[in-house]
Protein backbone atom coordinates (compact mmCIF):
# COMPACT_ATOMS: atom_id res chain seq x y z
CA UNK A 1 0.00 0.00 0.00
CA UNK A 2 1.52 3.70 -1.08
CA UNK A 3 1.94 5.78 1.61
CA UNK A 4 -0.58 7.65 2.62
CA UNK A 5 -0.56 12.04 2.37
CA UNK A 6 0.06 13.92 5.17
CA UNK A 7 -3.06 14.92 5.20
CA UNK A 8 -4.70 11.89 5.12
CA UNK A 9 -2.62 10.24 7.68
CA UNK A 10 -3.07 12.86 10.34
CA UNK A 11 -7.04 11.90 9.22
CA UNK A 12 -6.57 8.00 9.93
CA UNK A 13 -4.06 8.77 12.45
CA UNK A 14 -6.51 10.83 14.70
CA UNK A 15 -9.22 8.34 13.57
CA UNK A 16 -6.85 5.31 14.86
CA UNK A 17 -6.24 7.30 18.22
CA UNK A 18 -10.05 8.47 18.89
CA UNK A 19 -11.29 4.94 18.56
CA UNK A 20 -8.44 3.03 20.45
CA UNK A 21 -8.72 5.61 23.59
CA UNK A 22 -12.49 5.17 22.91
CA UNK A 23 -12.75 1.41 23.36
CA UNK A 24 -10.38 1.90 26.70
CA UNK A 25 -12.43 4.52 28.45
CA UNK A 26 -15.71 2.37 27.11
CA UNK A 27 -14.13 -1.03 28.97
CA UNK A 28 -13.20 1.41 31.99
CA UNK A 29 -17.48 2.19 32.21
CA UNK A 30 -17.97 -1.31 31.79
CA UNK A 31 -15.95 -2.61 35.07
CA UNK A 32 -17.57 0.23 36.92
CA UNK A 33 -20.41 -0.79 35.77
CA UNK A 34 -19.90 -4.67 36.52
CA UNK A 35 -18.32 -3.32 40.07
CA UNK A 36 -21.89 -1.42 40.90
CA UNK A 37 -23.64 -4.79 39.62
CA UNK A 38 -21.88 -7.19 41.95
CA UNK A 39 -21.30 -4.50 45.26
CA UNK A 40 -25.59 -2.83 44.98
CA UNK A 41 -27.92 -3.86 47.38
CA UNK A 42 -30.60 -2.85 45.30
CA UNK A 43 -31.78 -6.00 43.32
CA UNK A 44 -33.30 -3.26 40.53
CA UNK A 45 -29.79 -1.96 40.19
CA UNK A 46 -28.29 -5.34 39.47
CA UNK A 47 -30.81 -6.57 37.04
CA UNK A 48 -30.35 -3.10 35.10
CA UNK A 49 -26.80 -3.02 35.13
CA UNK A 50 -26.53 -6.61 33.21
CA UNK A 51 -29.62 -6.02 31.16
CA UNK A 52 -27.72 -2.92 29.79
CA UNK A 53 -24.47 -4.58 28.90
CA UNK A 54 -25.90 -6.69 26.12
CA UNK A 55 -26.90 -3.41 23.87
CA UNK A 56 -24.03 -1.43 25.11
CA UNK A 57 -21.65 -3.55 24.15
CA UNK A 58 -23.18 -3.92 20.81
CA UNK A 59 -23.63 -0.26 20.18
CA UNK A 60 -20.22 0.64 21.81
CA UNK A 61 -17.39 -1.85 22.15
CA UNK A 62 -17.96 -3.71 19.01
CA UNK A 63 -17.87 -0.55 16.87
CA UNK A 64 -15.00 0.90 18.67
CA UNK A 65 -13.15 -2.66 18.47
CA UNK A 66 -13.23 -2.91 15.10
CA UNK A 67 -12.81 0.64 14.52
CA UNK A 68 -9.45 0.48 16.21
CA UNK A 69 -8.88 -2.72 13.93
CA UNK A 70 -9.43 -1.01 10.44
CA UNK A 71 -7.71 2.21 11.43
CA UNK A 72 -4.42 0.58 12.68
CA UNK A 73 -4.38 -1.23 9.95
CA UNK A 74 -5.01 1.66 7.40
CA UNK A 75 -2.18 3.88 9.15
CA UNK A 76 0.51 1.41 9.59
CA UNK A 77 -0.04 0.43 6.24
CA UNK A 78 0.25 3.63 5.19
CA UNK A 79 2.99 4.79 6.28
CA UNK A 80 6.92 3.54 6.11
CA UNK A 81 5.71 1.90 9.79
CA UNK A 82 4.36 -0.65 8.19
CA UNK A 83 1.79 -3.53 9.41
CA UNK A 84 4.43 -6.33 10.25
CA UNK A 85 8.03 -4.79 10.02
CA UNK A 86 7.81 -3.24 13.63
CA UNK A 87 7.76 -5.33 16.09
CA UNK A 88 5.35 -2.80 18.56
CA UNK A 89 3.01 -2.53 15.60
CA UNK A 90 2.52 -6.45 15.50
CA UNK A 91 2.27 -6.19 18.81
CA UNK A 92 -0.48 -4.11 18.77
CA UNK A 93 -2.09 -5.73 15.92
CA UNK A 94 -2.50 -8.73 17.90
CA UNK A 95 -3.53 -7.17 20.92
CA UNK A 96 -6.59 -5.72 19.10
CA UNK A 97 -7.18 -8.79 16.70
CA UNK A 98 -7.05 -10.97 19.73
CA UNK A 99 -9.56 -8.34 22.10
CA UNK A 100 -12.09 -8.02 19.30
CA UNK A 101 -12.36 -11.84 18.76
CA UNK A 102 -12.72 -12.82 22.67
CA UNK A 103 -15.08 -9.84 23.03
CA UNK A 104 -17.09 -11.10 20.34
CA UNK A 105 -17.31 -14.53 21.85
CA UNK A 106 -18.25 -12.85 25.00
CA UNK A 107 -21.01 -11.21 23.41
CA UNK A 108 -23.20 -14.70 24.26
CA UNK A 109 -21.97 -14.30 28.12
CA UNK A 110 -23.65 -10.63 27.81
CA UNK A 111 -26.65 -12.41 26.38
CA UNK A 112 -26.82 -15.07 28.61
CA UNK A 113 -26.28 -12.79 31.91
CA UNK A 114 -29.28 -10.62 30.56
CA UNK A 115 -31.47 -13.79 29.84
CA UNK A 116 -30.85 -14.29 33.88
CA UNK A 117 -31.26 -10.71 34.32
CA UNK A 118 -34.61 -10.41 32.91
CA UNK A 119 -35.73 -13.93 34.59
CA UNK A 120 -38.43 -12.01 37.72
CA UNK A 121 -37.67 -16.07 38.63
CA UNK A 122 -34.26 -15.89 39.44
CA UNK A 123 -33.11 -14.74 43.03
CA UNK A 124 -30.34 -11.64 42.60
CA UNK A 125 -27.50 -14.19 43.95
CA UNK A 126 -28.35 -16.04 40.63
CA UNK A 127 -27.77 -12.56 38.67
CA UNK A 128 -24.84 -11.39 40.01
CA UNK A 129 -21.52 -12.58 38.17
CA UNK A 130 -18.30 -11.30 38.49
CA UNK A 131 -17.64 -12.70 35.23
CA UNK A 132 -17.68 -9.19 33.80
CA UNK A 133 -15.35 -7.62 36.33
CA UNK A 134 -12.77 -10.80 35.11
CA UNK A 135 -13.27 -10.10 31.48
CA UNK A 136 -12.96 -6.03 31.41
CA UNK A 137 -10.14 -6.17 33.75
CA UNK A 138 -8.39 -8.02 31.56
CA UNK A 139 -9.35 -6.04 28.90
CA UNK A 140 -7.64 -3.06 30.54
CA UNK A 141 -4.59 -4.53 31.30
CA UNK A 142 -4.25 -5.50 27.28
CA UNK A 143 -5.47 -2.19 25.69
CA UNK A 144 -3.47 -0.19 28.46
CA UNK A 145 -0.38 -2.55 26.69
CA UNK A 146 -1.14 -1.45 23.64
CA UNK A 147 -1.23 2.37 24.54
CA UNK A 148 2.43 1.94 26.08
CA UNK A 149 3.49 0.41 22.74
CA UNK A 150 1.83 3.33 21.54
CA UNK A 151 3.67 6.16 23.27
CA UNK A 152 7.26 4.24 23.83
CA UNK A 153 7.24 2.28 20.33
CA UNK A 154 9.90 -0.06 21.22
CA UNK A 155 12.94 -0.80 18.66
CA UNK A 156 13.14 -3.86 17.23
CA UNK A 157 12.44 -4.75 13.21
CA UNK A 158 10.87 -7.97 11.85
CA UNK A 159 12.99 -10.50 10.23
CA UNK A 160 10.49 -9.43 7.23
CA UNK A 161 11.85 -6.02 7.52
CA UNK A 162 15.18 -7.27 7.49
CA UNK A 163 15.04 -8.95 4.52
CA UNK A 164 13.44 -6.26 2.40
CA UNK A 165 16.15 -3.70 3.58
CA UNK A 166 18.84 -5.80 2.36
CA UNK A 167 17.01 -6.67 -0.80
CA UNK A 168 16.50 -2.69 -1.25
CA UNK A 169 20.15 -2.04 -0.67
CA UNK A 170 22.03 -1.00 -4.02
CA UNK A 171 24.84 -3.10 -5.34
CA UNK A 172 27.77 -1.61 -4.78
CA UNK B 1 3.33 7.54 14.65
CA UNK B 2 2.91 11.15 13.00
CA UNK B 3 7.27 11.33 11.72
CA UNK B 4 8.07 7.46 11.81
CA UNK B 5 11.34 6.69 11.11
CA UNK B 6 11.73 4.36 8.06
CA UNK B 7 13.80 1.49 10.09
CA UNK B 8 15.73 0.89 13.40
CA UNK B 9 17.86 -1.74 13.01
CA UNK B 10 17.94 -4.22 16.06
CA UNK B 11 21.70 -4.07 15.79
CA UNK B 12 23.04 -7.13 15.38
CA UNK B 13 20.49 -8.39 13.30
CA UNK B 14 20.34 -11.86 15.53
CA UNK B 15 16.51 -11.73 16.25
CA UNK B 16 13.91 -10.13 18.11
CA UNK B 17 14.76 -7.94 20.67
CA UNK B 18 14.78 -9.01 24.57
CA UNK B 19 11.61 -7.08 25.22
CA UNK B 20 9.65 -9.15 22.34
CA UNK B 21 10.80 -12.35 24.07
CA UNK B 22 9.91 -11.77 27.36
CA UNK B 23 6.28 -10.23 26.08
CA UNK B 24 6.30 -13.72 23.68
CA UNK B 25 7.20 -15.89 26.94
CA UNK B 26 4.58 -13.89 28.80
CA UNK B 27 1.49 -14.14 25.80
CA UNK B 28 2.26 -17.80 25.75
CA UNK B 29 2.05 -18.62 29.50
CA UNK B 30 -1.26 -16.50 30.01
CA UNK B 31 -2.68 -18.57 26.93
CA UNK B 32 -1.34 -21.91 27.94
CA UNK B 33 -3.80 -20.90 31.56
CA UNK B 34 -6.57 -19.84 29.76
CA UNK B 35 -6.61 -23.06 27.39
CA UNK B 36 -5.61 -25.04 30.82
CA UNK B 37 -8.86 -23.34 32.40
CA UNK B 38 -11.00 -23.58 30.02
CA UNK B 39 -10.05 -27.36 29.66
CA UNK B 40 -10.49 -27.97 33.57
CA UNK B 41 -13.84 -26.16 33.29
CA UNK B 42 -15.02 -28.61 30.52
CA UNK B 43 -14.30 -26.92 27.37
CA UNK B 44 -15.39 -24.65 25.59
CA UNK B 45 -16.40 -20.68 26.02
CA UNK B 46 -19.78 -21.17 26.46
CA UNK B 47 -22.54 -18.11 28.00
CA UNK B 48 -23.63 -20.54 30.43
CA UNK B 49 -19.94 -20.87 31.77
CA UNK B 50 -19.72 -17.48 33.46
CA UNK B 51 -23.81 -16.50 34.04
CA UNK B 52 -24.40 -16.57 37.73
CA UNK B 53 -20.76 -17.48 38.49
CA UNK B 54 -19.66 -16.73 41.61
CA UNK B 55 -15.61 -16.82 42.27
CA UNK B 56 -15.92 -14.84 45.53
CA UNK B 57 -18.95 -15.30 47.48
CA UNK B 58 -20.90 -12.09 47.61
CA UNK B 59 -21.40 -11.90 51.52
CA UNK B 60 -16.94 -11.20 51.02
CA UNK B 61 -17.43 -8.72 48.99
CA UNK B 62 -20.34 -7.14 50.63
CA UNK B 63 -18.61 -6.63 53.96
CA UNK B 64 -15.94 -4.94 52.30
CA UNK B 65 -17.05 -2.65 49.06
CA UNK B 66 -18.89 0.61 49.41
CA UNK B 67 -22.84 0.47 49.16
CA UNK B 68 -24.55 2.04 45.64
Amino acid sequence: MANLTPRLRKLALTAHVTSSVGWLGAVVVFLALAVVAVTSDDPETVRGAYLVMEPSAWLVLVPLAFATLLTGVIVSLGTPWGLVRHYWVLAKLLISAFSTVVLLMYMGTFRAMADVAADPGADVAAVRSLSPILHAGAALVVLLAAVVLSVHKPRGTTRYARRRSVQRRPVP
Amino acid sequence: MDSPPPYRNTGDGSGPPRWVKVCGVAALVVVALLVVLLLAGGGGHSPGRHAGAQVVPYGVLAATLPRW
